[in-house]
């Protein structure tokens, strides 16, 4: 197991330590494919927006401030950047997907391609890529990725409070869309 | 800590305890201790967390690290190896030698006309002289 920190992996990388680089991706790729896809719906675009993150890593290390020298601490700056990927990947008109319009069943024509085992998933999935951006992304991060509310605040430069804001929004408005899906609970 | 806020928790982070706000956790749990109704509210969030934890099945995904340092290894490095002539770092490169045909061509219309030589070519010969020296078609060229 590598102990070496991010930080120490950051400034290797900035001195074309191709190896130290390795590391880190192997560090984070997963999650961060993860959170990808599921902010912008499809897993093929969410490798795509991993991989031009993982390029903007590449290309920063070489003048990376670490934490301790006041910096930011690399996993809140690299959700960052990956986040607004996502959220301007998600803002992008799909022209691939124009062309091929006669296909195209509703606006969000990927949004179900992260594939789930049954219908109860997938109209979950569906829901979920029907929410705004930001609050997805904040569902994504707190929910899915289990980050504190303190973090995503900072991942997407917004206030503690604006995070629950978000949260409980999109959380109601699945409720509402999924309420044939729960059990009503008694008053 | 009061049932409005509770509920607000509740709907915002959900039903476990642990993803509350770590300074309210304490008193939220004690509320619930003693709340019928901010049970019920948590029994809504239970629900609404099992059908998010459902639906996130584990997402397969293609990418592997040393593909990503490979793909990134090889994108930067070609930007760096890239010439530095005009003709590569101008997106119109392929244009040049049909734009310089044409203002040559051109420059050689001017020059004929202007001395009077001109007088008995039609603008068909004048496009086939275009034609040879730019490459162009005759049906390329608009009659001017």
């Amino acid at each position: 197991m590598d102990e070496r920190s991010d930080d120490e992996l950051m400034r290797l990388s900035g001195a074309g330590d191709h190896a130290a680089f390795a590391r880190l991706v192997e560090r984070h790729l997963v999650k961060a494919g993860k959170l990808a896809a599921r902010v912008v719906g499809s897993k093929a675009e969410g490798e795509d927006v991993v991989q031009e993150a993982f390029l903007r890593v590449w290309l920063k290390a070489p003048e990376w401030q670490p934490e301790a020298a006041g910096g930011a601490r690399f996993s809140t700056w690299f959700y960052r950047v990956l986040m607004n990927l996502c959220i301007d990947r998600t803002r992008k008109p799909k022209t691939a997907q124009i062309e091929a319009a006669g296909e195209i069943a509703d606006s969000k024509p990927d949004a179900l391609d992260i594939l789930t085992a049954n219908e109860t998933s997938r109209r979950v999935q569906a829901a979920i890529a029907n929410l705004p951006d930001r609050q997805r992304a904040a569902l994504t991060l707190c929910h899915f990725e289990g980050v504190s509310n303190i973090e995503a605040a900072e991942i997407l430069e917004i206030s503690v409070g604006a995070i629950e804001s978000l949260l409980v929004r999109a959380r109601r408005t699945l409720r509402e869309n999924l309420a044939d899906l729960v059990t009503p609970v008694g008053k | 800590m009061t049932i409005e806020r509770l509920r607000q928790i509740l709907d915002a982070f959900g039903a476990d305890p642990a993803r509350w706000p770590k300074a309210e956790r304490d008193a939220a749990l004690a509320l619930l201790a003693r709340s019928p109704q901010v049970r019920r509210f948590r029994e809504e969030a239970r629900q609404l967390d099992s059908l998010l934890n459902e639906a996130s099945e584990a997402i397969e995904l293609r990418l592997d690290a040393t593909g990503v340092v490979a793909a990134i290894r090889d994108a930067t490095e070609n930007v760096h190896r890239l010439p530095k002539s005009p003709r590569s770092r101008f997106p119109l490169t392929g244009a040049w030698p049909g734009f310089a045909g044409l203002a040559a061509a051109a420059a050689a219309g001017f020059i004929v006309g202007w001395m009077g030589l001109a007088s008995d070519y039609s603008l068909g010969t004048q496009a086939e002289a275009a034609d040879q020296v730019s490459g162009f078609t005759v049906t390329d060229v608009t009659p001017w």
